[in-house]
């Protein structure tokens, strides 16, 4: 267990080290302020509440979901790019616990910049809108169930791009799958949804959104939570079984 | 006489890549103490030698023993006693030379703060080793991947073209580096290169590889000394065309600008020198070609082609 506190510290340190991930940060507090500018003295005819501006700010988690996925599709391709893998490969650690790290990261890392984005919300919600902080109603739901189900659909993503990451071993491949799903893949849900195409309840991308089983109608006839959770946990599974396997089978060349 | 422990054992090593054998049917062993060089033109497969001796690549068969453990079936406990350097010293760029021994180190057992400096003394980085990688020269980025390969003191030390754009000095203190080791610490010690001078007086003994084969193993000594008797010699003389005439019944002498070639043995370079100055041709230099190893290596891997 200490040798994989220790990988992880070492996962850690190559993502800290760099600039990169601030600039994310710093992206993520820009976008922010800006939007709530917007808000506040663009949109002057409506009326906003705190929790309506958390919900409002929910969906910039799209960004972060972009930024996530530019880390996990790039965290284990890089190391063959530069050919840094061998440093990892050539001590007496598990291929397994390598990768095992690896994914500890993108979990932290998504879930650090998803909570940035919640804390900047909350902060530029207080200097706006702090009078209606104490309004307890089911906009309070709104608001976190917005950025409770986008964070679901933002671990995917990172799964999904991880994976890639690992079997491609190119970042660019990596990167611009997920982000071509993500672009696509609501489409694709929503013409088998009209066609009333019942086995596209079956597809990963119709169960990641859980948000209609609480404010909502689930997109096809027989989908319950249960149903969609378990259907992402056992494409989860897939991805990692998938990603486990070509990481710790294939030769490095580089 | 203690009989030496043998830290490393390879048998029948062999590996395919689609149909195509890269490495045929290599057996060899090393000794604690002892410095092995790998010797090769290009493409001969000396690093997908070394890969697979660290588990990067995987035989297609024959087996690797690590101080009697199996690379693949007790990977950690093998690995534990290698420290490597694979190609050029890969090192991660955007960190400073602290951190990639950090990095290296924290992946072993016995990770320790103190050790990091003693190494840093050791191979005197402390000028540099808190600069960003990607302003190091490539000296200094071979050094920190010595550093770094030297880390968890390992009984194996695997080197890939160490030499590879040192400078003089560097390669000196590579090899009075590599020399301590082996003869200090009992350190064993695998060097690749195609560089035939160099590994030449760092190692003890050498295996030649050509197209995947070992063609030629042995102590260097015994290699050196069981080339054949006769060695090309290079006569310098002042005025050839004087030479030429003298020299028309010998056979075997090729003539350049200013001086001829010929196998000699060395009792022969004498008799035939005063045979020339006899004979009024001005010799101003005899000097021995080239260094045996390069010849015998010349010579198999030619045999090997024809």
């Amino acid at each position: 267990m200490k040798s994989f506190m220790h990988l992880v510290s070492n996962e850690h340190m190559k993502i800290f080290k760099r600039q990169k991930i601030w600039v994310l940060f710093g992206l993520i507090a820009v976008m922010n302020i800006v939007v709530s500018l917007f808000f506040k003295y663009l949109f002057t005819g409506i009326v906003f509440t705190f929790w309506d501006y958390i919900q409002v700010s929910s969906y910039l988690l799209v960004a972060v979901q972009l930024m996530c996925i530019m880390i996990a599709g790039e965290i284990v391709s890089s190391e063959f790019e530069k050919g840094t893998i061998k440093l990892l490969f050539i001590r007496p650690v598990k291929r397994v616990k390598v990768l095992a790290s690896k994914y500890t990261m993108v979990l932290y890392i998504s879930l650090l910049l998803v909570a940035f984005q919640l804390f900047m919300s909350v902060i530029l919600g207080l200097i706006f809108y702090a009078g209606t902080f104490l309004t307890i109603d089911q906009t309070v739901l709104f608001g976190l169930g917005g950025y409770l189900f986008s964070f679901i659909e933002i671990l995917v993503m990172g799964t999904i791009a991880f994976c890639l990451s690992a079997v491609t071993r190119s970042s660019v491949f990596s990167i611009a799958v997920p982000i071509f799903l993500l672009f696509t893949s609501r489409a694709v849900v929503s013409i088998l949804e009209h066609n009333h195409y019942a086995a596209g309840k079956y597809l990963l991308f119709s169960n990641t959104n859980l948000s209609p089983y609480f404010f909502g109608q689930p997109l096809f006839d027989g989908m319950t939570l249960t149903f969609s959770i378990i259907n992402i946990l056992v494409h989860m599974g897939l991805l990692g079984l998938i990603a486990v396997l070509f990481f710790t089978k294939r030769d490095v060349h580089v | 006489m203690q009989e030496q422990k043998i830290v490393l054992e390879v048998s029948n090593l062999s590996k395919k890549i689609g149909k195509s054998p890269i490495i045929k049917d290599v057996s060899f062993q090393l000794k604690q103490g002892e410095v092995l060089g790998l010797l090769g033109p290009n493409g001969s497969g000396k690093t997908t030698i070394l890969k697979m001796l660290v588990g990067l690549i995987k035989p297609s068969a024959g087996t690797i023993l690590i101080k009697n453990a199996n690379i693949h079936s007790e990977f950690e406990k093998a690995i534990s006693h290698v420290g490597a350097i694979i190609e050029n010293p890969i090192l991660y760029d955007f960190l400073s030379g602290y951190d990639n021994l950090v990095h290296f180190f924290r992946m072993t057992e016995r990770f320790s703060y103190v050790r990091i400096d003693e190494i840093i003394e050791l191979l005197k980085m402390e000028d540099y080793v808190d600069d960003k990688v990607f302003t190091y020269s490539l000296g200094m980025r071979q050094r920190l991947g010595l550093a770094q390969a030297l880390l968890h003191q390992p009984a194996i030390l695997l080197l890939d073209e160490p030499t590879n754009g040192l400078d003089p000095e560097g390669i000196i203190s590579l090899r009075e580096t590599l020399r301590k080791l082996a003869a200090e610490q009992g350190v064993s010690i695998i060097i690749s290169s195609h560089i035939l001078s160099e590994i030449e007086l760092i190692c003890d003994s050498v295996m030649v590889m050509n197209d995947g084969v070992c063609i030629e193993s042995g102590l260097l000594s015994d290699l050196q000394n069981g080339t054949t008797t006769t060695q090309p010699y290079l006569f310098t003389v002042l005025h050839i065309e004087v030479a030429k005439k003298v020299l028309q019944d010998h056979v075997g002498v090729i003539y350049h600008s200013n001086g001829f070639s010929i196998d000699l043995e060395v009792q022969e370079v004498a008799a035939l020198n005063r045979f020339l100055v006899t004979s009024g041709v001005d010799v101003i230099g005899i000097e021995r070609k080239d260094n045996p190893l390069e010849d015998l290596f010349l010579h198999k891997t030619r045999g090997a082609q024809s």
